[in-house]
């Protein structure tokens, strides 16, 4: 009311400046620390929202992720440090095989004239005829031990004592009568109706034949050769059942490239799909898988039937910006002279916005629960075999972890993002196998393999849809189970 | 659980214990480190990137001083530490810059809730926000704030005054407009 008068009298001007006064007057102040304390009370215990599950799975993640990738490639490290080396010991061993005793024939003469007198006789053999005998059955070493032939690599010092006197030596063995020798090698060579008989199918010469000469047959003996499909290392003849049905387990570890396909199934645009087809990038796939394997001797062909385990990653690496504000120190204002004089200079405050792009990197996973069963023909060759396989795989599950772009400036745990199917069913793939032995019963290889998957990785309702293939290399063990120590 | 059987269990590596932790720091480390970054996934990084540290290293807490503080002071490094690496933050060397921290102001101010402060002293330059941050809110000491912004305690000190100085104009040009506007009734 007085105010109102005030203005009347007073003329609006006058009125404006009193009522500033007013208020100015009625203005409380408090000191600026007293304000820096409100500031902290205010702001130190506030709180954001956020999404603590999935943060969880993120910090978990990470710090698996460091180590994982050590331990897959201290694994791969060590299959090959072993393999390798292993491989080529094995290589060299096969290579110093058994020398049939009919490839030196020169000294005829000597044998026939020296061990029939004496048919313990280690003469005038010299280093490049004498050869390592091995048995065929525990009996035959008995017979070798009366008529010893000694290896050059094993006792030089009887071919050093041979070699000096250049005459014919005992070496371990006992002086027999030329009538015993035959009846000292009966006793020692008895075999049983079964060898016999299949000494007989096989061929071998029967030596309880009292015309039969042991040192005439060995020039002419053969070694015989192996007819399974295994490749023998040994060289050996298996006794065993002709058509045997064997039974392996395998584990396999392989790398692969996925080759990923992104389409958008409508016609509205969509920005998630334009980055994610930009710069989202599938990296490397992992594979790992244990499995059992048929397959006969007599029929290269096989079945495979296992439970794998793939990884697939894939990248999305792309820029996005925000603007942030900034305020730095400047010129706002300068007064020149009518001369052109500078006359004031006033620094202050200049605001202004900065468009900052920020490089985002994000990763997500897919893991495959898989049963594969395969079926292949294997061709065998001397020192290896290669198997040529098809087969099919069903996924049991899809799983998925990591972050994707589910907006455009929005990334989500893949689990949250709903966008992917939890099986993927039926894939096929075709493979082609280099196998080696390493061992009596054991093998390695190395494959070549592609997999098609024709289903989608994504959901029904969703437009994008996600389709991979995938090829690699694998490495791998196989173990006979059940082939025998003596066969 | 008890703060303490809690960073027990952290520092033993239990599973448990720690997403008690995050569970429970979580949100407030998530405000540290929006209030930095100020971009809302750079901020979500910083955050993972300083429970990874905060799990790591909880084996050197000692238990000497508060635990929050301890870990804030890991959040504000790690978030320091992202935004650095978009964008250098350069700090200018001031001598002898002095405020009296006695200017009055009013009292209306005091009225003003989280979001309009932190909107008014996100006007500051990055230097002056980043040290008036860490020195006004988070409470460190200057040698803590050169520790982590990787400058000298006298930068420090007088980023923070420029910053004082550069809230007082803005309060003080705020308030001349604001009694121009009272006078309109």
């Amino acid at each position: 009311m007085i105010k109102k008068n005030m203005r009347e009298r007073s003329g609006y001007m006058g009125a404006e400046i009193f009522c500033i006064f007013c208020s100015i007057k009625k203005i409380k102040h408090m000191k600026y620390l007293e304000f820096e304390n409100h500031i902290k009370n205010e702001v130190y215990n506030s709180t954001a929202f956020v999404d603590t599950n999935a943060l969880i799975a993120g910090i978990h993640s990470e710090k698996n992720n460091a180590g994982r990738k050590k331990w897959l490639f201290l694994f791969i490290m060590v299959i090959l440090a072993f393999s390798i080396p292993f491989g080529i010991y094995n290589y060299n061993n096969k290579s110093s095989k058994i020398i049939p005793f009919n490839k030196k024939s020169e000294d005829k003469e000597i044998q026939n004239k020296e061990l029939n007198s004496s048919p313990s006789v280690v003469s005038n053999l010299t280093k490049k005829e004498a050869i390592e005998e091995k048995p065929i059955t525990k009996t035959k070493k008995k017979a070798l031990n009366v008529n010893t032939i000694i290896s050059n690599k094993r006792e030089k010092n009887n071919f050093i004592n041979t070699k000096k006197e250049n005459k014919p030596t005992l070496v371990n063995t006992t002086q027999i009568s030329k009538n015993k020798d035959i009846k000292a090698k009966k006793e020692n060579l008895e075999y049983t109706s079964k060898d016999l008989k299949t000494r007989k199918l096989l061929n071998i010469p029967d030596i309880n034949n009292n015309n039969y000469s042991l040192i005439e047959n060995f020039k002419t003996r053969k070694i015989l050769k192996t007819k399974s499909l295994w490749g023998d290392p040994t060289g050996c003849y298996s006794f065993g059942p002709k058509f045997r049905l064997n039974w392996l387990i395998g584990v396999e570890a392989g790398i692969l490239k996925p080759f990923k396909s992104l389409s958008y199934r409508s016609v509205e645009p969509n920005e998630v799909f334009d980055i994610r087809n930009a710069y989202e990038k599938p990296l490397e796939g992992l594979q790992a898988a244990i499995f059992t394997k048929l397959i006969r001797d007599d029929i290269p062909l096989y079945a495979k039937l296992g439970v794998s385990y793939t990884r697939i990653t894939d990248r999305l690496k792309h820029k996005y910006s925000y603007i942030e504000h900034d305020t730095i120190q400047g010129i706002i204002s300068v007064t020149k002279s009518e001369n052109g004089d500078t006359l004031t200079v006033i620094m202050g405050d200049i605001i202004r916005d900065i468009n900052i792009e920020r490089n985002l990197s994000q990763h997500y996973y897919f893991h495959l629960i898989d049963i594969p069963f395969t079926l292949g023909y294997r061709f065998p060759f001397k020192n290896f075999s290669l198997e040529a396989e098809l087969g099919a795989i069903f996924n049991i599950r899809t799983g998925k972890t990591g972050k994707i772009l589910s907006a455009p400036k929005t990334i989500l745990p893949v689990t949250d993002a709903n966008m992917f199917k939890n099986s993927i069913g039926f894939s096929y793939f075709a493979g082609i196998n280099l196998i080696t032995s390493v061992s009596y019963k054991g093998e390695m290889f190395i494959s070549a393999r592609f997999r098609y998957i024709p289903g989608n990785f994504n959901i029904s309702g969703n437009p994008i849809k996600q389709n991979y293939s995938l090829a690699g290399f694998h490495i791998g063990y196989l173990y006979n189970l059940t082939k025998r120590g003596y066969d | 659980m008890n703060i303490d059987k809690l960073i027990k269990g952290c520092k033993s590596g239990d599973r448990k214990s720690q997403d008690e932790l995050v569970h429970r720091f979580a949100p407030t480390l998530m405000a540290v480190c929006m209030r930095y970054c100020k971009d809302e996934n750079l901020a979500k990084d910083a955050l993972q990137e300083s429970f990874i540290n905060i799990f790591k290293y909880i084996k050197n807490y000692s238990g000497k001083g508060s635990f929050e503080g301890w870990i804030r002071k890991i959040a504000v490094n790690c978030s320091y530490g992202f935004i650095n690496k978009i964008r250098p933050v350069y700090f200018q060397e001031d001598i002898d810059y002095v405020v009296d921290l006695n200017t009055e102001i009013p009292d209306i101010y005091s009225e003003l809730r989280e979001k309009e402060l932190l909107e008014m002293i996100q006007k500051l330059p990055r230097s002056q926000y980043l040290v008036f941050n860490m020195k006004v809110i988070e409470g460190f000491s200057h040698d803590e704030i050169a520790d982590i912004l990787k400058i000298g305690v006298s930068t420090s000190r007088s980023n923070l005054a420029r910053a004082r100085t550069s809230i007082i104009k803005m309060i003080e040009s705020n308030d001349i407009a604001e009694r121009m506007r009272i006078g309109n009734y």
